[in-house]
């Protein structure tokens, strides 16, 4: 086998599609994942904890969500992940400390796969996840906006980040007279996507 | 105007790369075929600007290759790094070990893996099922035609081939022959009122999408 460097490997190049960065000692959950996902929604790019700043930023323009199993983690990274709309999971170890709230621990792999995919096929007030990337409206046209996307697929849950990380879902949301609304929780100040009231959801 | 989608096949064994290369062949594809990953990087290397394969056949074990300058997962990075758009099956006897899968896809995410074990039918339905895309009133056939199903018309152009295979992605296109080819598959599907349209997203990026 070649001495490949991670920045030449494939799995660094830089790309649109909704991405999860699974990041490991090993690699082991990346192969599992992706064994038990609709690959069509989603690319599952296994990474070492030292390139998950590089597979964060590789992924663009941030990854949909980040699977983790290691007990400690870069702060480079988690940074990234408190300053962007990015779902977290946590498997098989505690949750590193400083990562946002609205990180989960995951006890089991099936609990993993239940919420990974939970999240895939979120639906609110017409709206569901696009194959590749972004979000098919009840208009029938693809918003790309990242932030939606976060929003749609952790919803009913909130995302522990700036109300500014969210501008462009709100924006969508009124140009196409979606019955949901970015709403911020004013005793916590987390973000979540809420349907209007007397919408089916 | 005709051009015939572009396929490379790695594979060691010369029998199986020639049944292979024929298999394409009937498809109406043009197959770029190698025995070594040094010599596949080579020949996608010197073809760049005219020639963008949407499909790779990769075989993973190279025993009888004959050189071993290169590995398999050159070719992969490669192949995602230059070609990003291009479809990648990698087939292997080994397709079950954890650390082949772990290194495939380090190499390129989205490559499709294939057990060699199933034997080469197997190989060939896969494949077809990968390139036969259906959208709404399209429909790819032998991965090298794209063909409006209402009135039977064809439409034999890689480029189209390649949104069609892709669809809903957004797909880069590298030379002005290639956009000014989806240009006319555009013109094409207004002509035969399809419900599918072209959508440019300027820089030479295009989608397809399915009108409500």
């Amino acid at each position: 086998m070649t001495d490949t460097s991670s920045t030449e490997l494939g799995m660094m190049v830089p790309d649109t599609m909704r991405t999860l960065l699974a990041i490991s000692d090993n690699g082991e959950i990346a192969v599992s994942i992706r064994d038990m996902v609709d690959r069509s929604y989603l690319v599952v790019r296994d990474v070492r904890p030292n390139e998950a700043e590089e597979g964060f930023h590789a992924s663009l323009p941030w990854p949909w969500m980040v699977v983790g199993t290691t007990p400690t983690i870069p702060e480079s990274i988690r940074n990234l992940m408190s300053h962007n709309p990015v779902l977290i999971a946590w498997y098989g170890a505690p949750l590193p400390e400083g990562l946002p709230s609205h990180a989960v621990a995951l006890p089991t792999f099936r609990d993993l796969i239940g919420y990974i995919n939970d999240c895939l096929e979120a639906q609110m007030a017409g709206m569901h996840l696009a194959i590749g990337l972004g979000v098919e409206l009840p208009d029938g046209q693809l918003a790309r906006s990242a932030e939606l996307q976060a929003l749609l697929s952790l919803a009913p849950a909130s995302f522990d980040i700036p109300m500014t990380a969210f501008r462009s879902a709100q924006r969508i949301l009124l140009a196409h007279h979606i019955e949901a609304s970015v709403n911020r929780d004013p005793a916590t100040g987390h973000i979540s996507l809420i349907a209007r009231a007397g919408v089916e959801v | 105007m005709r051009a015939n989608p572009e396929v490379i096949i790695l594979e060691d064994d010369p029998e199986k790369l020639e049944d292979l290369r024929q298999e394409f062949i009937r498809k109406r594809f043009h197959p770029l075929t190698a025995r070594s990953a040094s010599r596949a990087i080579s020949l996608l290397k010197n073809n760049l600007e005219s020639s963008r394969p949407i499909l790779a056949v990769v075989d993973w074990d190279l025993s009888k290759a004959p050189d071993n300058i290169s590995t398999t997962s050159d070719l992969l990075t490669f192949i995602a790094h230059e070609l990003s758009d291009c479809l990648v099956i990698v087939y292997s006897a080994n397709v079950d070990s954890f650390r082949v899968r772990s290194e495939i896809h380090r190499s390129h995410p989205r490559a499709w893996l294939h057990d060699k074990r199933e034997g080469d039918a197997s190989l060939i339905e896969r494949i077809d099922r990968m390139l036969e895309q259906t959208v709404e009133d399209l429909k790819v056939k032998d991965g090298s035609v794209v063909i409006h199903t209402p009135t039977n018309d064809e439409h034999h152009h890689r480029e189209a081939v390649r949104l069609v295979v892709h669809y809903p992605e957004i797909v880069t296109f590298h030379s002005d022959s290639a956009t000014k080819a989806v240009r006319r598959f555009g013109d094409w599907l207004a002509k035969h009122d399809s419900r599918v349209t072209l959508i440019s997203h300027g820089n030479r990026k295009y989608r397809l999408t399915v009108m409500q």
